[in-house]
C-alpha cells in the first residue's frame, strides 16, 4: 500500500479579503524509503500541503474543496480528531524550520523527550520495546532509556548527561537534532520536514541532511521534505515535486527533474541559483517566464 | 579605499562586583583587510563568526577594542561627530531583512528621501527636487512611479530589498555595505537583485563590501573574498583562488558543504555509487 | 537631475484608505466595541452642544424653581427635578462637559509628561533612565485621591487644581509604558538603518520610534478615559473639584445622597451617566486594542 497518497487536493483559505483558493489539485504519492522534496518559492503552498497531511490547518480558516489524503489507505481528511492524535507523532513525525521556538524553554530537554516517548508508549508499548500491557513504571523507565538512545542516535555527544540540560544550552543545530529525535521517537512511518535546515549554517545543514538520509536508510520510512533550496533537494532527495502558486508543475525522480527539467519554471529556477561555478551575468531570474496570475 | 588594520572587539562579560567583569567574548580577533575602490569585497562566515560585528564597527555603531579602520586614509574612530555624519552620506548599508529594516509607518517616498533630508546640508535640495530624485531612484532599482506613496507592507520581499537599495543610493554614496542582502529572498528574486547590484556597480562605480554565508552568491558578485571563522580571518584573496584552490581546512569544508543543485554532486549519491 | 517629469504623481490615498477599512473590519468584528464607539460619539456630541439642547438652560446656570421640587420623572421633566426644583435631565447633560473635559485634560497631560519622560528614559538608558524611573516609581506610590485632596487643601478647590492633581499621579503609568515600548523598538533594524543613515536622536525618536508605538498609548488612553471620568466624579462626590453651581456628575450624586431613597431619580440618573461613560470608554478601548494589536485577542 502507498504510504502517503495525496489526490487532487484543493484547499481554500479565508481572510479579510474573502476566500482564496490556495491549492489547486495537488497529486503526490510517497512510498517507504523515498525522500520527496517539495520545492517552491514563497506562497507556492508547499508548507500548507505539509500541514494538511497532519491536518494542522485550523478548520476556521482552511476549507478543503476537493481531494483526499490517504495515509496507509486511511483518509486523513475524514478522520476524527482522536484518530488524528494517534497519527501525529506516532505515525507521522514533523520537524519545523525554527528549532528555537519549537522547544519549550522552561523544561529540560529530557523532560520534553520523555513526554513524547510516554505519549507514544501509552498508545503502543512496543514502540518502547515493551510487551503490550506493560506497567506504567516500566513505561516510564523505558521512555527514559529510549529518549537517551534517540538523543545519542541523532548525534548529541554525552546524551545521558545532556538530557538534563535546558534548550538554551544547546546550539541551533543541536536543537534541530533534538527535534528530529522527538519526531522519530514514536517510530513514525512518515516524516514531514518543513524547511528543517533553513535556519542553520551550511556546515550544520550538511550534518542534519546526513542524519535524515541515514534515518531513512535504516528505518525505511518515507520523508516529505519541504524546502525552497534546490541544492538541498539535489543532495538528499530521491524524488522532487516543483510547486508554483498552489500547483505541482512537474514531479518525478530527482535525476530526471533536475537534470532534464521539462517545465520552463524548473529551468528558470535552476538558472537562478548561484553555484560555485556560476560566472558573472549568467544568473537569470524568472524574468517573465511565468505568466502573472493574480 | 577601506582599510581595516588589526581590529579586535571584545564584548565585556556580565558585571561582577563593582569593577570586575566575567571573561569577555572576543567577537573579532586581529582582523585586517583592504577593500579596493570600485571592486566588490566579499566576507564569508557562518553565524557567530563576527561578520555583523565588523560591519557595525565600520559604521561606528560599535567601538573598537584595538586596531583602527581607515576610510580613504582617515581613521573612522577619530572623526568628530560632524565629520562622521558627512562620512555616513558616502558610506551606506543595505540590511539583510527587508521586512525589518524599513519603518512600517513611512511611505516609500519618505523612506527613500530620508537620507536626503538628513544630509540636506551636503545635498541641498528642495522638496520637489527630492521627490524627483526619489522617482529617479525608484526607476533605477526597477520599481515604478505608482509605488511612490505606498507603505512597505504592500511590497514583496524582493521589492522591499530594492527599496532598501534605493534608500542606500539616495545620497549618492561611493561605498555600499551589503549585509546578506539576499538571504531572506527567494532564489529567483535573489538572482534579479544580484543582477541589479551588478548593473548599479557598473553604472555608478560603486565599491561593495558584501557579507554573506552563501558561497555561491559571493562567487557571483565578488572580486576578492575573505573567510572569517570565530572572529579570525582564516583565508583571503581573489575569488578564483579561494574557490579553486582553498588552502584552509575550514574554507574547504564550507565549499564541500555547499549544496549544489546538480544531483551528481551530492555526497550521498557519490557514496552510494562508490 | 537629468529628467524632470512633467507632473509628479499625486499622493495615493488608496493605500491609506485600505488600511482604514481593514482596521474598521476588525473593529466591527466585536459589536460591543461598536456600541462603545457609538456611546462615546453621543457623549462627545452632548458635551459639545448640551447648553443649546437642554430644555431648561436656566437651571444649569443655577436658577431654582422651588415650586417644582421633587417632581417624578415624566413628560415635562424626563429625569424629574431635585430639591431645588432643577431639571435633572438638563443638569446631567451639561454635567458631561466637566467630566469629559477634565478626563480628556488629565489623559492628555499624562501622555505628554509621561511620554516625554518615558521616551527619554527608554532611549538613552543608563543613569538618565535610573533617575527618571525612580522618580516615576516614587509618584506611583501616591494614591491619586489623597493627592487631589492635599492639592485642594493647599491650592483651593477647582477644576484646574483637580486636573493637575490627578495628572501628577497618572503620568508615571504612561512613562513606564512608553519607556518599555521605546526600549523594544530601539533594537529594531529600521532604527539601526536610520542611525547608519546618519540620523540624530531627535529624528530617530520623533520620526521613527514614536509613530510606531502610538497604538498601545492610544489604547491605554481610551481605557484611562473611563477611569478619569470616574476619578473626577469621585472627587466631585467628596466635595473637591467643581464648585457649584456648575453641574458635575459626582457633585450631583453627592447632593442627591440626602434625598435617597424617596427621591431616587436625583441620584440614579447621574449615576447612570457615570456608569455609561466609563463602560463606553472601556468597550472602545478594548475594541481599539483588537484593531491595533490583533495578537492580544482571545
Amino acid at each position: 500500500m502507498t504510504l502517503l497518497d495525496i489526490k487532487n487536493l484543493n484547499l481554500s483559505m479565508r481572510s479579510f479579503e474573502g476566500e482564496t483558493q490556495i491549492l489547486h489539485g495537488i497529486d503526490l504519492q510517497v512510498e517507504r524509503g523515498e525522500i520527496w522534496g517539495m520545492v517552491g518559492e514563497t506562497g507556492s503552498g508547499k508548507s500548507l500541503t505539509g500541514l494538511s497531511v497532519s491536518r494542522l490547518i485550523p478548520p476556521a480558516t482552511g476549507r478543503y474543496l476537493a481531494g483526499s489524503i490517504a495515509f496507509e489507505g486511511r483518509d486523513v481528511l475524514k478522520a476524527s480528531e482522536k484518530e488524528m492524535r494517534t497519527l501525529r507523532g506516532r505515525k507521522i513525525g514533523m520537524i519545523f524550520q525554527d528549532p528555537t521556538t519549537n522547544l519549550n524553554p522552561v523544561f529540560r530537554i529530557g523532560t520534553q523527550l520523555v513526554d513524547v516517548a510516554l505519549h507514544a508508549g501509552h498508545a503502543d508499548p512496543t514502540v518502547l520495546g515493551l510487551e503490550p500491557g506493560a506497567s506504567s513504571r516500566d513505561l516510564k523507565k523505558a521512555a527514559k532509556r529510549v529518549s537517551v538512545e534517540m538523543l545519542d542516535k541523532v548525534g548529541i555527544p554525552k546524551a545521558a548527561e545532556r538530557i538534563h540540560d535546558y534548550p538554551h544550552q544547546f546550539s541551533g543545530g543541536m536543537k534541530q537534532r533534538v527535534l528530529i529525535a522527538m519526531a522519530m521517537i514514536g517510530k513514525p512511518d512518515l516524516l514531514i520536514a518543513d524547511e528543517p535546515t533553513t535556519a542553520l549554517d551550511v556546515s550544520v545543514q550538511a550534518q542534519i541532511l546526513k542524519l535524515i538520509h541515514d534515518l531513512v536508510a535504516e528505518r525505511n520510512i518515507g520523508v516529505l521534505m519541504i524546502t525552497h533550496n534546490l541544492g538541498v533537494v539535489a543532495q538528499i532527495c530521491s524524488h522532487v515535486a516543483v510547486m508554483y502558486r498552489g500547483r505541482i508543475l512537474e514531479s518525478g525522480s530527482v535525476m530526471d527533474v533536475l537534470k532534464r527539467p521539462s517545465h520552463v519554471y524548473t529551468q528558470a529556477l535552476l538558472n537562478s541559483i548561484p553555484t560555485a561555478h556560476t560566472k558573472r551575468g549568467e544568473l537569470r531570474g524568472l524574468g517573465g517566464v511565468m505568466p502573472e496570475v493574480q | 579605499m577601506l582599510q581595516i588594520n588589526n581590529v579586535s572587539k571584545i564584548f565585556l562579560g556580565q558585571r561582577k562586583g563593582l569593577f570586575g567583569h566575567t571573561e569577555g567574548f572576543k567577537a573579532l580577533d586581529d582582523v585586517s583587510l583592504r577593500v579596493a575602490k570600485g571592486k566588490s569585497f566579499g566576507l564569508v562566515g557562518e553565524s557567530g563568526s563576527g561578520k555583523t560585528t565588523l560591519t557595525r564597527c565600520i559604521l561606528r555603531l560599535e567601538t573598537l577594542t584595538s586596531g583602527n579602520i581607515l576610510y580613504e586614509g582617515a581613521d573612522i574612530g577619530k572623526l568628530t561627530p560632524t565629520e562622521m555624519r558627512r562620512l555616513r552620506a558616502r558610506l551606506q548599508i543595505v540590511f539583510q531583512d527587508p521586512y525589518a529594516s524599513l519603518d512600517p509607518r513611512m511611505t516609500i517616498h519618505d523612506i527613500i528621501a530620508e537620507p536626503l533630508v538628513i544630509h540636506r546640508d551636503i545635498v541641498p535640495m528642495t522638496a520637489r527636487q527630492r521627490t524627483e530624485r526619489v522617482l529617479e531612484l525608484l526607476l533605477q532599482v526597477g520599481l515604478r512611479e505608482e509605488h511612490l506613496f505606498r507603505y512597505p507592507h504592500e511590497f514583496s520581499g524582493g521589492q522591499r530589498q530594492r527599496i532598501g537599495i534605493a534608500r542606500a543610493l539616495a545620497a549618492k554614496p561611493e561605498f555600499l555595505i551589503l549585509d546578506e542582502p539576499t538571504s531572506a529572498l527567494d532564489v529567483s528574486v535573489q538572482a534579479d537583485v544580484l543582477n541589479l547590484l551588478h548593473r548599479l556597480q557598473e553604472e555608478l562605480g560603486l565599491t561593495y563590501f558584501f557579507i554573506s554565508h552563501d558561497l555561491g552568491v559571493i562567487r557571483y558578485i565578488c572580486d576578492e573574498v575573505a573567510v572569517i571563522y570565530r572572529g579570525k580571518l582564516v583565508e583571503s584573496g581573489p575569488v578564483e583562488d579561494i574557490f579553486e584552490r582553498p588552502t584552509n581546512e575550514y574554507t574547504r569544508m564550507l565549499l564541500d558543504a555547499m549544496p549544489d543543485p546538480d544531483p551528481d554532486r551530492s555526497p550521498f549519491r557519490q557514496a552510494a555509487s562508490a | 537631475m537629468t529628467t524632470t517629469p512633467a507632473t509628479l504623481p499625486k499622493r495615493d490615498q488608496s493605500a491609506r484608505l485600505e488600511n482604514w477599512s481593514r482596521a474598521f473590519y476588525r473593529f466591527r468584528q466585536s459589536w460591543l466595541s461598536v456600541v462603545g464607539l457609538a456611546i462615546v460619539a453621543a457623549l462627545v456630541f452632548i458635551a459639545l452642544f448640551a447648553p443649546f439642547i437642554v430644555p431648561h438652560p436656566e437651571h444649569v446656570a443655577g436658577g431654582t424653581n422651588t415650586a417644582a421640587r421633587f417632581i417624578r420623572p415624566g413628560a415635562e421633566y424626563w429625569f424629574g427635578t431635585n430639591a431645588l426644583g432643577q431639571d435633572v435631565f438638563s443638569l446631567v447633560l451639561v454635567g458631561s462637559q466637566v467630566s469629559l473635559f477634565s478626563g480628556l485634560a488629565v489623559v492628555f497631560i499624562a501622555i505628554l509628561v509621561g511620554g516625554v519622560i518615558g521616551a527619554i528614559a527608554g532611549y538613552f538608558g543608563g543613569w538618565i533612565d535610573e533617575i527618571l524611573m525612580r522618580i516615576t516609581d516614587l509618584l506611583l506610590t501616591i494614591p491619586s485621591l489623597i493627592l487631589a485632596m492635599a492639592v485642594a487643601a493647599a491650592l483651593g478647590t477647582g477644576v484646574t487644581n483637580m486636573i493637575i492633581a490627578i495628572a501628577i499621579t497618572w503620568w508615571p503609568a504612561y512613562a513606564r509604558l512608553v519607556r518599555g515600548e521605546v526600549i523594544g523598538k530601539k533594537e529594531e533594524q529600521f532604527i539601526t538603518a536610520a542611525k547608519a543613515l546618519g540620523a540624530g536622536w531627535p529624528r530617530i525618536l520623533g520620526r521613527h520610534i514614536l509613530p510606531n508605538i502610538m497604538s498601545p498609548i492610544i489604547v491605554k488612553a481610551s481605557l484611562d478615559m473611563g477611569f478619569a471620568v470616574l476619578t473626577v466624579a469621585s472627587l466631585g462626590f467628596v466635595g473637591i473639584g467643581v464648585k457649584a453651581p456648575t453641574p458635575e456628575w459626582g457633585t450631583l450624586l453627592s447632593v442627591a445622597r440626602a434625598d435617597m431613597p424617596d427621591y431616587w431619580w436625583t441620584a440614579v440618573f447621574p449615576g447612570c451617566a457615570i456608569f455609561l461613560a466609563v463602560l463606553a470608554f472601556n468597550l472602545l478601548g478594548d475594541g481599539l486594542r483588537d484593531v491595533m494589536d490583533p495578537k492580544a485577542r482571545r
